[in-house]
Protein backbone atom coordinates (compact mmCIF):
# COMPACT_ATOMS: atom_id res chain seq x y z
CA UNK A 1 0.00 0.00 0.00
CA UNK A 2 2.83 2.62 1.12
CA UNK A 3 4.65 1.12 -1.80
CA UNK A 4 1.92 1.81 -4.63
CA UNK A 5 1.59 5.54 -2.78
CA UNK A 6 5.19 6.42 -3.38
CA UNK A 7 5.01 5.46 -6.98
CA UNK A 8 1.92 7.80 -7.18
CA UNK A 9 3.84 10.49 -5.59
CA UNK A 10 6.77 9.99 -8.02
CA UNK A 11 4.81 9.92 -10.78
CA UNK A 12 3.45 13.30 -10.03
CA UNK A 13 7.26 14.51 -9.44
CA UNK A 14 7.91 13.37 -12.32
CA UNK A 15 5.57 14.93 -14.48
CA UNK A 16 5.82 18.41 -13.20
CA UNK A 17 9.35 18.42 -14.22
CA UNK A 18 8.39 17.41 -17.71
CA UNK A 19 6.25 20.35 -17.71
CA UNK A 20 8.79 23.10 -16.46
CA UNK A 21 12.03 21.81 -17.92
CA UNK A 22 11.76 19.66 -20.89
CA UNK A 23 9.79 21.70 -22.78
CA UNK A 24 7.60 19.02 -23.10
CA UNK A 25 3.40 20.30 -23.22
CA UNK A 26 0.16 18.79 -21.30
CA UNK A 27 -2.75 18.68 -23.15
CA UNK A 28 -6.31 18.04 -21.91
CA UNK A 29 -9.86 17.70 -23.20
CA UNK A 30 -12.05 19.90 -21.78
CA UNK A 31 -15.86 19.76 -21.53
CA UNK A 32 -16.59 22.95 -19.53
CA UNK A 33 -19.41 23.27 -16.78
CA UNK A 34 -20.13 27.14 -17.77
CA UNK A 35 -22.50 26.69 -21.02
CA UNK A 36 -25.86 26.54 -21.16
CA UNK A 37 -26.90 23.26 -22.31
CA UNK A 38 -29.59 24.18 -25.00
CA UNK A 39 -31.02 20.08 -24.75
CA UNK A 40 -31.45 20.03 -21.26
CA UNK A 41 -32.66 24.19 -20.63
CA UNK A 42 -33.36 25.73 -23.74
CA UNK A 43 -35.31 28.35 -22.08
CA UNK A 44 -32.19 30.06 -20.41
CA UNK A 45 -30.36 30.26 -24.06
CA UNK A 46 -30.80 34.23 -24.96
CA UNK A 47 -32.28 34.44 -28.14
CA UNK A 48 -29.90 36.76 -29.57
CA UNK A 49 -27.36 33.58 -29.24
CA UNK A 50 -29.64 31.84 -30.55
CA UNK A 51 -30.07 33.76 -33.47
CA UNK A 52 -26.56 34.41 -33.68
CA UNK A 53 -25.78 30.50 -33.86
CA UNK A 54 -28.63 30.20 -36.70
CA UNK A 55 -27.57 32.80 -38.75
CA UNK A 56 -24.00 32.37 -38.56
CA UNK A 57 -24.59 28.71 -39.88
CA UNK A 58 -26.90 29.22 -42.63
CA UNK A 59 -25.31 32.44 -43.97
CA UNK A 60 -23.31 31.29 -46.98
CA UNK A 61 -20.17 32.62 -46.65
CA UNK A 62 -19.17 35.49 -49.35
CA UNK A 63 -17.24 32.68 -51.82
CA UNK A 64 -19.57 30.01 -51.01
CA UNK A 65 -19.68 27.64 -54.14
CA UNK A 66 -22.53 26.79 -55.53
CA UNK A 67 -22.97 23.51 -53.82
CA UNK A 68 -22.75 25.21 -50.65
CA UNK A 69 -25.36 27.44 -50.68
CA UNK A 70 -27.71 24.82 -51.66
CA UNK A 71 -26.88 22.82 -48.84
CA UNK A 72 -27.57 26.60 -46.75
CA UNK A 73 -30.61 26.42 -48.49
CA UNK A 74 -31.44 22.90 -47.39
CA UNK A 75 -32.09 24.73 -43.45
CA UNK A 76 -34.14 27.35 -44.49
CA UNK A 77 -36.56 25.18 -47.08
CA UNK A 78 -37.08 23.28 -43.83
CA UNK A 79 -38.94 26.71 -42.29
CA UNK A 80 -41.52 26.12 -45.39
CA UNK A 81 -41.13 29.85 -46.26
CA UNK A 82 -42.93 31.40 -48.79
CA UNK A 83 -40.90 32.69 -52.27
CA UNK A 84 -41.19 36.24 -51.13
CA UNK A 85 -39.74 35.45 -47.99
CA UNK A 86 -37.57 32.83 -48.41
CA UNK A 87 -35.86 35.19 -51.08
CA UNK A 88 -35.80 38.12 -48.54
CA UNK A 89 -34.23 36.21 -46.23
CA UNK A 90 -31.37 35.03 -48.20
CA UNK A 91 -30.77 38.70 -49.03
CA UNK A 92 -30.45 39.37 -45.41
CA UNK A 93 -28.32 36.31 -44.81
CA UNK A 94 -25.95 37.66 -47.18
CA UNK A 95 -25.62 40.99 -45.80
CA UNK A 96 -25.15 39.41 -42.24
CA UNK A 97 -22.36 36.89 -43.55
CA UNK A 98 -20.89 39.60 -44.62
CA UNK A 99 -20.92 42.14 -41.76
CA UNK A 100 -19.90 39.29 -39.27
CA UNK A 101 -16.87 38.23 -41.34
CA UNK A 102 -15.49 41.74 -40.91
CA UNK A 103 -16.96 42.39 -37.84
CA UNK A 104 -14.75 39.43 -36.58
CA UNK A 105 -11.27 40.07 -38.65
CA UNK A 106 -11.18 43.94 -37.53
CA UNK A 107 -11.71 42.45 -33.94
CA UNK A 108 -8.92 39.50 -34.76
CA UNK A 109 -6.76 42.17 -36.72
CA UNK A 110 -6.41 44.19 -33.38
CA UNK A 111 -6.20 40.81 -30.97
CA UNK A 112 -3.26 39.72 -32.87
CA UNK A 113 -1.68 43.00 -33.07
CA UNK A 114 -1.94 42.91 -29.32
CA UNK A 115 -0.61 40.04 -28.81
CA UNK A 116 2.44 40.99 -30.37
CA UNK A 117 3.14 43.84 -28.46
CA UNK A 118 2.15 41.36 -25.47
CA UNK A 119 -0.77 43.59 -24.49
CA UNK A 120 -4.58 42.93 -23.27
CA UNK A 121 -7.31 43.37 -25.49
CA UNK A 122 -10.70 43.74 -24.75
CA UNK A 123 -13.60 41.42 -26.10
CA UNK A 124 -16.37 43.66 -24.45
CA UNK A 125 -16.66 46.02 -26.78
CA UNK A 126 -16.71 43.56 -29.83
CA UNK A 127 -19.03 40.94 -27.90
CA UNK A 128 -21.35 44.13 -27.82
CA UNK A 129 -21.16 45.36 -31.46
CA UNK A 130 -22.06 41.21 -32.56
CA UNK A 131 -25.18 41.25 -30.76
CA UNK A 132 -25.95 44.29 -32.06
CA UNK A 133 -25.10 43.18 -35.26
CA UNK A 134 -27.92 40.09 -34.55
CA UNK A 135 -30.37 42.66 -33.40
CA UNK A 136 -30.21 44.39 -36.46
CA UNK A 137 -30.52 41.54 -38.38
CA UNK A 138 -33.56 40.20 -36.40
CA UNK A 139 -35.26 43.65 -36.77
CA UNK A 140 -34.45 43.47 -40.54
CA UNK A 141 -36.66 39.96 -40.86
CA UNK A 142 -39.20 41.55 -38.76
CA UNK A 143 -39.63 44.56 -41.48
CA UNK A 144 -39.28 42.75 -44.54
CA UNK A 145 -41.30 38.80 -44.02
CA UNK A 146 -44.51 38.71 -43.34
CA UNK A 147 -45.79 38.13 -40.31
CA UNK A 148 -46.37 34.33 -40.83
CA UNK A 149 -42.98 34.24 -42.63
CA UNK A 150 -41.14 35.92 -39.55
CA UNK A 151 -43.52 33.26 -37.42
CA UNK A 152 -42.04 30.77 -39.04
CA UNK A 153 -38.37 31.74 -38.38
CA UNK A 154 -38.85 32.62 -35.00
CA UNK A 155 -40.26 29.16 -34.42
CA UNK A 156 -37.70 27.36 -36.10
CA UNK A 157 -34.68 29.19 -34.24
CA UNK A 158 -36.49 28.79 -30.80
CA UNK A 159 -36.75 25.41 -31.86
CA UNK A 160 -33.04 24.55 -32.46
CA UNK A 161 -31.97 25.99 -28.84
CA UNK A 162 -32.26 22.16 -27.94
CA UNK A 163 -29.48 21.76 -30.60
CA UNK A 164 -27.47 25.03 -28.97
CA UNK A 165 -24.38 24.66 -26.05
CA UNK A 166 -23.88 28.33 -25.30
CA UNK A 167 -20.91 29.83 -23.39
CA UNK A 168 -22.15 31.79 -19.96
CA UNK A 169 -19.99 34.45 -20.58
CA UNK A 170 -22.28 35.48 -22.79
CA UNK A 171 -24.86 36.33 -20.48
CA UNK A 172 -25.26 39.58 -19.37
CA UNK B 1 -4.94 -4.26 -6.49
CA UNK B 2 -7.87 -1.45 -6.43
CA UNK B 3 -5.26 1.41 -6.03
CA UNK B 4 -2.99 0.14 -8.79
CA UNK B 5 -6.13 0.31 -11.27
CA UNK B 6 -7.07 4.09 -9.48
CA UNK B 7 -3.75 5.54 -9.94
CA UNK B 8 -4.36 6.43 -13.47
CA UNK B 9 -7.98 7.42 -12.90
CA UNK B 10 -6.40 9.64 -10.20
CA UNK B 11 -3.89 11.20 -12.71
CA UNK B 12 -6.48 11.88 -15.59
CA UNK B 13 -9.35 13.57 -13.35
CA UNK B 14 -6.22 15.90 -12.23
CA UNK B 15 -5.48 16.87 -15.72
CA UNK B 16 -8.92 17.38 -17.12
CA UNK B 17 -9.99 19.38 -13.91
CA UNK B 18 -7.27 22.21 -15.18
CA UNK B 19 -6.94 23.92 -18.34
CA UNK B 20 -3.49 25.48 -17.12
CA UNK B 21 -0.88 24.29 -19.33
CA UNK B 22 2.83 24.42 -19.07
CA UNK B 23 5.46 24.84 -21.97
CA UNK B 24 8.92 24.28 -21.07
CA UNK B 25 11.25 27.01 -18.43
CA UNK B 26 8.95 29.59 -16.70
CA UNK B 27 6.00 29.20 -19.57
CA UNK B 28 2.27 28.44 -17.97
CA UNK B 29 -0.74 29.85 -19.63
CA UNK B 30 -4.49 29.78 -18.45
CA UNK B 31 -6.86 29.02 -21.40
CA UNK B 32 -10.50 29.90 -20.53
CA UNK B 33 -12.87 28.71 -23.22
CA UNK B 34 -15.81 30.75 -24.34
CA UNK B 35 -17.28 28.80 -27.42
CA UNK B 36 -20.74 28.51 -28.01
CA UNK B 37 -21.87 25.33 -30.47
CA UNK B 38 -24.62 24.47 -32.56
CA UNK B 39 -25.31 21.13 -34.19
CA UNK B 40 -28.31 20.24 -36.04
CA UNK B 41 -29.77 18.28 -38.60
CA UNK B 42 -32.85 18.15 -41.35
CA UNK B 43 -34.30 16.01 -43.58
CA UNK B 44 -36.28 17.07 -46.48
CA UNK B 45 -37.53 13.06 -47.40
CA UNK B 46 -34.46 11.70 -48.60
CA UNK B 47 -32.04 14.74 -48.19
CA UNK B 48 -29.65 14.63 -44.99
CA UNK B 49 -28.32 17.88 -44.47
CA UNK B 50 -26.30 17.92 -41.13
CA UNK B 51 -24.50 21.46 -40.13
CA UNK B 52 -21.51 21.72 -36.88
CA UNK B 53 -20.95 25.10 -35.97
CA UNK B 54 -18.12 26.55 -33.03
CA UNK B 55 -18.15 29.84 -32.61
CA UNK B 56 -16.68 31.54 -29.50
CA UNK B 57 -13.40 32.66 -28.31
CA UNK B 58 -10.85 31.79 -25.39
CA UNK B 59 -9.40 34.49 -22.38
CA UNK B 60 -5.80 33.73 -22.41
CA UNK B 61 -3.73 34.27 -19.19
CA UNK B 62 0.13 33.86 -20.03
CA UNK B 63 2.13 34.37 -16.84
CA UNK B 64 4.84 37.12 -17.08
CA UNK B 65 7.86 36.37 -19.87
CA UNK B 66 5.53 34.02 -21.35
CA UNK B 67 5.49 34.39 -24.91
CA UNK B 68 2.33 33.68 -27.29
CA UNK B 69 3.32 34.74 -30.59
CA UNK B 70 3.95 31.40 -31.98
CA UNK B 71 0.65 29.60 -30.86
CA UNK B 72 -2.34 29.70 -32.47
CA UNK B 73 -5.40 28.14 -32.37
CA UNK B 74 -7.31 26.67 -34.84
CA UNK B 75 -11.52 25.03 -34.34
CA UNK B 76 -12.26 22.28 -36.09
CA UNK B 77 -15.66 20.21 -36.41
CA UNK B 78 -16.23 16.62 -37.16
CA UNK B 79 -19.29 16.23 -39.09
CA UNK B 80 -20.40 12.65 -40.62
CA UNK B 81 -23.22 11.53 -41.94
CA UNK B 82 -23.25 7.67 -42.96
CA UNK B 83 -19.93 7.37 -44.72
CA UNK B 84 -19.61 10.59 -45.56
CA UNK B 85 -17.63 13.66 -43.70
CA UNK B 86 -15.43 13.80 -41.06
CA UNK B 87 -13.18 15.56 -39.03
CA UNK B 88 -12.91 19.16 -40.83
CA UNK B 89 -10.14 22.11 -39.45
CA UNK B 90 -11.14 25.99 -39.98
CA UNK B 91 -8.63 28.57 -40.15
CA UNK B 92 -5.69 28.84 -37.41
CA UNK B 93 -5.49 32.16 -35.50
CA UNK B 94 -4.13 33.73 -32.41
CA UNK B 95 -5.18 32.62 -29.31
CA UNK B 96 -7.25 35.44 -28.05
CA UNK B 97 -8.93 35.64 -31.73
CA UNK B 98 -12.62 35.55 -32.44
CA UNK B 99 -13.63 31.99 -34.01
CA UNK B 100 -16.40 30.99 -36.05
CA UNK B 101 -16.37 27.84 -38.19
CA UNK B 102 -19.31 25.89 -39.51
CA UNK B 103 -19.56 22.88 -41.78
CA UNK B 104 -21.96 21.40 -43.33
CA UNK B 105 -22.49 17.68 -44.46
CA UNK B 106 -25.69 16.62 -46.83
CA UNK B 107 -26.24 13.27 -49.02
CA UNK B 108 -28.88 11.80 -50.76
CA UNK B 109 -30.54 8.87 -48.81
CA UNK B 110 -30.40 5.58 -50.89
CA UNK B 111 -34.46 4.01 -49.98
CA UNK B 112 -34.47 1.31 -47.10
CA UNK B 113 -30.67 2.53 -45.78
CA UNK B 114 -30.51 3.94 -41.79
CA UNK B 115 -27.42 6.38 -41.23
CA UNK B 116 -25.32 7.27 -38.11
CA UNK B 117 -25.05 10.51 -37.72
CA UNK B 118 -22.58 11.90 -35.79
CA UNK B 119 -21.32 15.54 -34.77
CA UNK B 120 -18.33 17.49 -32.27
CA UNK B 121 -16.41 20.48 -32.09
CA UNK B 122 -12.68 21.24 -30.86
CA UNK B 123 -10.48 24.23 -30.47
CA UNK B 124 -7.21 23.37 -30.72
CA UNK B 125 -4.51 25.29 -29.27
CA UNK B 126 -0.78 24.74 -31.90
CA UNK B 127 1.44 24.45 -28.18
CA UNK B 128 -1.31 22.39 -25.87
CA UNK B 129 -3.46 20.58 -27.94
CA UNK B 130 -7.31 20.15 -27.60
CA UNK B 131 -8.48 22.50 -24.70
CA UNK B 132 -12.08 22.92 -25.88
CA UNK B 133 -14.53 19.98 -26.67
CA UNK B 134 -17.96 20.41 -27.53
CA UNK B 135 -18.51 16.56 -26.96
CA UNK B 136 -19.39 13.82 -29.20
CA UNK B 137 -23.24 13.44 -30.18
CA UNK B 138 -24.99 10.33 -32.52
CA UNK B 139 -28.15 9.78 -33.65
CA UNK B 140 -29.60 7.26 -36.44
CA UNK B 141 -31.43 8.64 -39.71
CA UNK B 142 -34.13 5.79 -40.02
CA UNK B 143 -36.13 5.14 -42.89
CA UNK B 144 -39.89 4.42 -43.38
CA UNK B 145 -41.70 1.27 -42.45
CA UNK B 146 -45.25 1.49 -43.00
CA UNK B 147 -47.81 3.70 -43.44
CA UNK B 148 -51.77 3.94 -42.76
CA UNK B 149 -53.94 7.29 -43.34
CA UNK B 150 -57.71 8.20 -41.82
CA UNK B 151 -59.76 10.28 -42.88
CA UNK B 152 -61.47 10.55 -39.89
CA UNK B 153 -59.36 9.57 -37.05
CA UNK B 154 -61.36 8.53 -33.92
CA UNK B 155 -59.00 9.80 -31.24
CA UNK B 156 -59.02 13.53 -32.82
CA UNK B 157 -61.86 13.66 -34.98
CA UNK B 158 -59.39 14.75 -37.67
CA UNK B 159 -57.97 13.64 -40.89
CA UNK B 160 -54.81 11.32 -39.84
CA UNK B 161 -51.45 9.78 -40.89
CA UNK B 162 -49.57 7.30 -39.00
CA UNK B 163 -46.85 5.74 -39.80
CA UNK B 164 -43.56 3.69 -38.37
CA UNK B 165 -40.19 4.14 -38.79
CA UNK B 166 -36.98 2.10 -37.92
CA UNK B 167 -34.03 -0.01 -39.20
CA UNK B 168 -35.10 -2.65 -41.60
CA UNK B 169 -32.17 -4.35 -40.82
CA UNK B 170 -32.93 -4.77 -37.18
CA UNK B 171 -36.85 -4.53 -37.30
CA UNK B 172 -36.44 -6.00 -33.49
CA UNK B 173 -34.10 -3.36 -32.62
CA UNK B 174 -35.58 -0.63 -33.77
CA UNK B 175 -38.89 0.12 -34.41
CA UNK B 176 -41.23 2.73 -33.42
CA UNK B 177 -44.74 4.66 -34.52
CA UNK B 178 -45.64 7.84 -34.48
CA UNK B 179 -49.00 9.88 -35.37
CA UNK B 180 -48.96 13.19 -37.39
CA UNK B 181 -50.47 16.45 -37.32
CA UNK B 182 -53.88 17.10 -36.63
CA UNK B 183 -53.66 20.28 -38.86
CA UNK B 184 -54.91 18.42 -42.42
CA UNK B 185 -57.91 20.19 -44.10
CA UNK B 186 -61.13 17.61 -43.65
CA UNK B 187 -63.54 16.49 -46.29
CA UNK B 188 -60.29 14.71 -48.35
CA UNK B 189 -59.31 11.04 -49.18
CA UNK B 190 -56.70 8.47 -48.79
CA UNK B 191 -54.88 7.73 -51.04
CA UNK B 192 -51.82 5.66 -51.75
CA UNK B 193 -48.92 7.66 -53.65
CA UNK B 194 -47.89 6.79 -56.89
CA UNK B 195 -45.51 4.19 -56.76
CA UNK B 196 -47.27 2.56 -54.06
CA UNK B 197 -45.00 2.71 -51.24
CA UNK B 198 -46.94 5.26 -48.74
CA UNK B 199 -50.44 5.94 -48.02
CA UNK B 200 -51.05 9.89 -48.21
CA UNK B 201 -54.06 11.95 -47.89
CA UNK B 202 -55.62 14.56 -50.47
CA UNK B 203 -57.69 17.40 -50.14
CA UNK B 204 -58.83 19.82 -52.16
CA UNK B 205 -58.35 23.66 -50.89
CA UNK B 206 -59.34 26.80 -52.83
CA UNK B 207 -59.22 25.26 -56.25
CA UNK B 208 -55.80 23.02 -55.61
CA UNK B 209 -54.84 19.62 -54.67
CA UNK B 210 -52.94 19.43 -51.49
CA UNK B 211 -51.58 15.81 -50.78
CA UNK B 212 -50.04 14.75 -47.50
CA UNK B 213 -47.69 12.16 -47.53
CA UNK B 214 -45.34 10.87 -44.51
CA UNK B 215 -41.86 11.59 -44.83
CA UNK B 216 -39.17 8.47 -45.95
CA UNK B 217 -36.81 9.63 -42.82
CA UNK B 218 -36.40 10.98 -39.56
CA UNK B 219 -34.02 11.11 -36.53
CA UNK B 220 -33.86 8.93 -33.46
CA UNK B 221 -31.74 9.20 -30.80
CA UNK B 222 -28.68 6.37 -31.10
CA UNK B 223 -30.76 3.33 -29.24
CA UNK B 224 -34.04 3.89 -31.39
CA UNK B 225 -36.32 5.23 -28.21
CA UNK B 226 -36.88 8.58 -29.10
CA UNK B 227 -37.67 10.50 -32.26
CA UNK B 228 -35.77 13.83 -32.19
CA UNK B 229 -38.14 15.44 -35.08
CA UNK B 230 -41.55 16.17 -35.94
CA UNK B 231 -43.12 13.72 -37.78
CA UNK B 232 -42.53 14.46 -41.13
CA UNK B 233 -44.71 15.05 -43.73
CA UNK B 234 -44.07 15.96 -47.33
CA UNK B 235 -46.62 18.45 -49.05
CA UNK B 236 -47.37 18.69 -52.78
CA UNK B 237 -49.81 21.09 -54.24
CA UNK B 238 -51.28 21.08 -58.02
CA UNK B 239 -54.02 23.17 -59.58
CA UNK B 240 -57.42 21.80 -59.92
CA UNK B 241 -59.61 19.86 -57.95
CA UNK B 242 -58.05 16.21 -56.48
CA UNK B 243 -58.81 13.65 -58.93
Amino acid sequence: MRLVIAILMLMSASLGFSQTSNGTSESSNIQPTNIIDGSKNPEKIRDVDAYRLFLAAVAPPANASPEQKDQQFAFLQHILLGKADFDSVIKTLVDFSDKYATLIQNYNTSAAKAAMNNVDVDIKDFLTQRDLLVDSVRNELQITLTPDGMRAVDSFVQSEKKNMQVAVEDLP
Amino acid sequence: MRLRIGAPTWFLLCAAMSSHFAFGQGCAVTLQPHFSTYRSTVINDNVITQTVTIDGYASVFPNPGCQMNNATHTPKVYNKVGSSGGWYSGTASCPSCYVHFSKIQQIIGAPGVVYTTTTDSQEVCSMAGPFFNGGQVSGKVVTLIGTNCFQNYPNTNTPMLTGIWGDPANINGCLKSDNGPTTMESGGQCKPNADNTKNCYSVTVSGSCKTYCPGLNRRMDSTCSLFLDEFPVVVTTVSGTCP
